[in-house]
């Protein structure tokens, strides 16, 4: 599958992935991961100590 | 669930809908009622405190500050909680039957303390609660699918790839599911929750 945006920081796919980033980055970057595989071995592969739900 | 970026707190904060504040009693009033049972408040009296108290919140929100202090809410309605219990006990002219009032008292001094273990019990309850009517609320706003990818990844720990082959679907989409329901859930919480304080923090 072809990606068309560069790829989000680290940082930036860890916000997303707690659930943290406003609307429209959120936006921004669920289309961007929905074509990147890589991009989602990041997020997969991260920790968090987030105990927001636990 | 409403469908504003506003959070339950700040909605009831900037306006007085009637479905917000019935959400608010609906979300609260079973754990204020497990509280008072906790103070040996029986249940024929239980409903009427039950009321007080959220009729306190609901006359006092306007002025309640949160300044960003995690916990802020929770803190604050467990204050509201343990002066209308202290009145409430105070007004009795009989006592609870297998605790004398000291003991009551000592025990709302504690609860009052942020420090103490059952201020503690209190915020953790408090936020586990909370969190488990919100997702009761949210469910049914959400594909089944989307809902069930949230739960067995963040509650059950099961990875992404491998709840993509249960469900027949990509890691993609796994993970655009777990964000979706993650971001409503903090959103919705947004101020009543602790841990959920850092919402639309970018850093």
């Amino acid at each position: 599958m072809s990606k068309t945006t560069i790829d989000p920081s680290q940082e930036k796919l860890s916000v997303y992935s707690l659930g943290q980033l406003p609307p429209d980055e959120a936006s921004t970057i669920e289309s961007h991961i929905n074509q990147c595989e890589p991009c989602c071995d990041t997020i997969t592969g991260l920790s968090s100590d987030d105990t927001f739900i636990g | 669930m409403h469908e504003t970026s506003l959070s339950l707190l700040q909605r009831l904060r900037s306006c007085t809908e009637n479905d917000d504040w019935n959400r608010l009693a609906d979300l609260y009033a079973p754990l204020i009622r497990a509280w008072l049972r906790r103070y040996d408040v029986q249940d024929s009296d239980a409903n009427d405190l039950v009321q007080e108290v959220l009729l306190a919140v609901s006359t006092d929100l306007g002025n309640f500050q949160h300044r960003g202090h995690p916990g802020a809410f929770r803190g604050w309605l467990k204050s509201i909680l343990i002066n209308r219990l202290r009145k409430f006990w105070r007004s009795r002219y009989r006592r609870p039957q297998t605790r004398g009032d000291s003991e009551i008292d000592a025990r709302l001094v504690q609860l009052n303390d942020p420090a103490s273990e059952l201020s503690r019990i209190w915020d953790r309850e408090h936020d586990q609660y909370v969190l488990r009517q919100l997702m009761a609320l949210a469910e049914p706003h959400f594909e089944p699918n989307t809902w069930k990818a949230f739960c067995r990844v963040t509650l059950d720990g099961v990875k992404a790839d491998v709840v993509a082959q249960e469900l027949g679907t990509s890691k993609n989409a796994i993970i655009i599911a777990k964000h979706r329901v993650l971001n409503r859930l903090r959103q919705e919480s947004e101020g009543l929750v602790e841990s959920s304080s850092g919402f639309f923090a970018t850093s």
